[in-house]
């Protein structure tokens, strides 16, 4: 009986049913109170699932290797990122030119405090390569991470306090600075905190959503190309 | 219909992979293929029914694909001790600083608003 318990919390059927249950769960919660950026369900069902494995006394590695279908999803729903970022840009054709130097500045700039605050705190060259990509959507940023050599882990970690952080105190910001333009709330929203930021754009006006959606799209097709290519240049 | 979009999406992930061993850089293969599949959006100007059908359900539930990742922080262990301060330094307060200095640069480089942008 013991060996059969051991077995199929072994197997991807458990590792499955285990994720994509408490996912729900969670993302029912988060529904329910009307997308509260601290019950975003990534956080609640990871804990969930984490201490799930910690009581059962289940490898996390193991459990890892279980999950590797929805791991072969990101793939896929990286590429689909393309469609999003096509409708955004379709939308603002005749101001490109001003929103790819704004996404250069703003990606360089944010990208550059993150990377210089972590080296002031002593970060090892794995957590640097982690943090590099933190403002970009998780998808690319993990991918980027995995191929620096950092942690994907620890690059989804950042990239989740990162869309937070923006959610929470980026509107008290915007009206400490007096920035009330809702393109720029918008833009500097999807910029900084990528998906998260973007939601929380929605929240404020259509226009700022939409102005999130493009400074994300084009804040991960910046960094996607500049990235990889400081990082050789740096090592 | 949607099995054929997805069936395009592996399609420019596989061209995407391909690129990148051509090139050989360090740019992820599935972000080469989103670039790919950006560019042929352009060039077909229209998204079909197929691709949206497919896109939709992967975007929508984004963040399920990133719960294994995530709970790895539970499990980083030793190797990850004495890199917490670092990682909240530049997770937390670097992105408070982001906001406010992207936020202003923004505002000083942003084009006029002077069309329907919505």
């Amino acid at each position: 009986m013991l060996e059969f318990a051991q077995q199929v919390m072994d197997s991807t059927l458990f590792a499955l049913s285990v994720t994509m249950g408490f996912f729900l769960g969670a993302n029912a919660l988060y529904q329910r109170s009307h997308r509260h950026p601290l019950l975003h369900p990534l956080i609640w069902s990871s804990t969930a699932v984490a201490l799930l494995l910690k009581g059962l006394d289940v490898d996390y590695r193991q459990y890892f290797d279980n999950t590797d279908v929805i791991m072969f999803m990101l793939g896929p729903a990286t590429v689909a990122l393309a469609i999003p970022l096509y409708q955004q840009l379709r939308r603002i054709r005749n101001m490109l030119l001003g929103t790819l130097l704004a996404t250069v500045i703003g990606a360089s700039l944010a990208t550059a405090i993150a990377v210089g605050l972590a080296y002031i705190g002593d970060a090892n060259q794995s957590t640097l390569l982690s943090l590099f990509p933190k403002t970009v959507t998780t998808p690319i940023s993990f991918a980027l991470a995995e191929q620096f050599g950092g942690s994907g882990t620890v690059a989804a970690a950042a990239v989740m306090v990162t869309g937070l952080t923006g959610v929470i105190f980026g509107p008290p910001i915007f009206k400490m600075l007096g920035i009330k333009d809702e393109r720029v709330m918008g833009f500097t929203l999807g910029l900084v905190s990528h998906g998260t930021g973007t939601t929380r754009a929605f929240d404020i006006s259509p226009v700022a959503g939409a102005f999130a959606s493009l400074g994300m799209g084009l804040t991960g097709a910046f960094i996607a190309i500049a990235l990889p290519l400081l990082v050789v240049w740096l090592y | 219909m949607w099995l054929k979009g997805f069936a395009i999406l592996l399609l420019f992930q596989c061209l995407g992979e391909l690129l990148k061993r051509w090139l050989g850089i360090l740019v992820p293969g599935p972000v080469l293929g989103m670039f790919l599949l950006f560019i042929f959006l352009i060039v077909q100007g229209e998204i079909s029914d197929a691709v949206q059908q497919a896109s939709t359900p992967l975007i929508q539930n984004l963040s399920l694909l990133f719960v294994p990742t995530t709970v790895g922080i539970f499990f980083l262990g030793a190797n990850f001790e004495g890199q917490w301060a670092a990682f909240l330094l530049a997770s937390f307060v670097g992105t408070l600083i982001a906001l406010v200095l992207v936020g202003l640069t923004l505002r000083a480089v942003f084009p006029a608003d002077e069309d329907d942008h919505a």
